[in-house]
């Protein structure tokens, strides 16, 4: 289970995610594109620097987030993932989809 | 002391002494047996010379064709065929790595359709919930009107006569009530059937959303490794296999060269051709000298220290031939039982 916290600033959300990211984490996680759709969030940040392990779910949770960004005219940047994680967005062309910045 | 001569061999003497006829039958001996070697000789030599050519040149033609197959090799070992398409071996590691990105896209895809399914179950799970509640109130009005009922019923009872017509209105509430309170109990057997069903397709989104993808992505390193250790290996055999080709190659120009060199037969044979001539120039001088000669024969003493110079036999007895000295000595019987008659080969 990963620790998911999210802050709200203006229109910008941040979001930390820390520890192991996988299907566990739905119910939390679902807060933060019902988050984008309520509270009017322009633009959200995902802190990945303290993640150490992200399965598939994960990634198609975090695919179902940019979808829900675009629908609601937000952007969506990853930011810091580390050594495994990079190798994982990098196999799964998330650099390709993702605003990703170190 | 004289050697015997043979029939038809006579030499007259014409005035000069009997050292210098000796001497000058000797040296025409001698000139008759280069005559008759040096042809024999140049066979020999062009023979051997043919032969060894011949090797040589069927040596060059396989170090040529081995450095043409060395070729074929490295040609070979930079492409791989797969499929029937032919593919540069420098391109596996793209192939590889497009298609482990389709499987893992594929797999991402399947984790974010499940992801969505996940999110729709919760949503009807909190729907389904919702309904439970008011199956709840129902049955919780249900059980008032019950009440009531029986409450009208006791004091239809108190009535009388007058309240027989409200009994049985208050009885029939009864039964209502206790129908609802069946059908809410029914719906509520059904609402549990639909959350276990619901519970047990979670688990199932849950697989189907959850891979482990450190497997593809160990699998795309280990691939990569082996890909670049196969690059690497091939590169050094194709590096060996160009030595080895430029070798072959050398080879075959070596022994060129060398077919090349071979071609000094030409110049013995002129050489040997020469000196034949003049050994029968020669021998016309000295057979013109000693044209009546008949009865001197050569010295014996001087005779077999020309002989002894022989150490080939062969040799030796074209000597004796030309000679005409059909005898030998018992010196030179013993001579020949003792000789070997090697010819030193290299």
């Amino acid at each position: 289970m990963a620790d998911i916290s999210s802050y709200q600033e203006d229109s910008t959300l941040l979001v930390v995610i820390s520890g192991t990211f996988n299907f566990e984490d739905n119910p939390q996680f679902r807060a933060i594109p019902r988050m984008v759709e309520e509270r009017k969030v322009n633009h959200v940040t995902i802190d990945l620097a303290q993640l150490k392990m992200i399965d598939s779910a994960a990634l198609g949770m975090l695919m179902m987030l940019r979808k829900r960004c675009d629908e609601f005219g937000a952007s969506l940047t990853l930011k810091n993932p580390q050594g495994g994680i990079q190798k994982i967005f990098e196999v799964s062309k998330f650099y390709e989809i993702f605003n990703i910045v170190s | 002391m004289m050697l015997q001569l043979a029939e038809g061999n006579r030499y007259d003497n014409h005035g000069l002494s009997e050292a210098s006829l000796s001497t000058l039958i000797l040296t025409d001996i001698g000139l008759a047996t280069c005559q008759k070697v040096f042809p024999d000789m140049a066979d020999m030599i062009n023979h051997n010379v043919g032969t060894l050519a011949g090797h040589f040149e069927s040596l060059a033609a396989n170090a040529s064709d081995q450095a043409k197959d060395v070729n074929t090799i490295i040609a070979m070992a930079e492409n791989m065929t797969v499929d029937g398409k032919i593919i540069d071996i420098s391109e596996f590691n793209t192939l590889f790595n497009q298609t482990i990105s389709n499987v893992i896209s594929k797999i991402l895809h399947v984790s974010e359709m499940a992801m969505e399914m996940t999110y729709a179950m919760d949503d009807a799970m909190e729907r389904l919930k919702l309904v439970d509640s008011n199956v709840n109130e129902i049955q919780q009005i249900t059980k008032q009107t019950n009440t009531l009922a029986m409450n009208a019923l006791i004091e239809a009872g108190r009535a009388g006569e007058s309240g027989r017509g409200f009994a049985v209105v208050a009885n029939e509430v009864r039964s209502v009530s206790s129908s609802i309170a069946q059908v809410s109990r029914s719906i509520r057997e059904r609402i549990d059937m639909i959350r276990d069903t619901m519970t047990g397709s979670y688990a199932r989104l849950r697989d189907l959303a959850t891979t482990d993808m450190s497997d593809n992505i160990m699998a795309k390193e280990k691939l990569e490794n082996l890909t670049d250790a196969l690059l690497d290996q091939n590169q050094q055999f194709k590096t060996i296999l160009q030595q080895s080709a430029s070798k072959s190659e050398a080879i075959a120009s070596s022994i060129t060269g060398l077919t090349i060199s071979l071609q000094f037969q030409d110049r013995i044979n002129q050489y040997l051709e020469n000196l034949e001539k003049m050994c029968a120039a020669l021998r016309e001088e000295v057979q013109a000298a000693d044209a009546d000669i008949v009865t001197i024969s050569p010295d014996e003493e001087a005779y077999y220290r020309v002989v002894e110079a022989f150490t080939l036999s062969e040799l030796r007895r074209v000597f004796e031939t030309c000679s005409g000295y059909s005898s030998s000595s018992p010196q030179e019987e013993e001579a020949q039982e003792t000789d070997t008659d090697d010819i030193e080969l290299f």
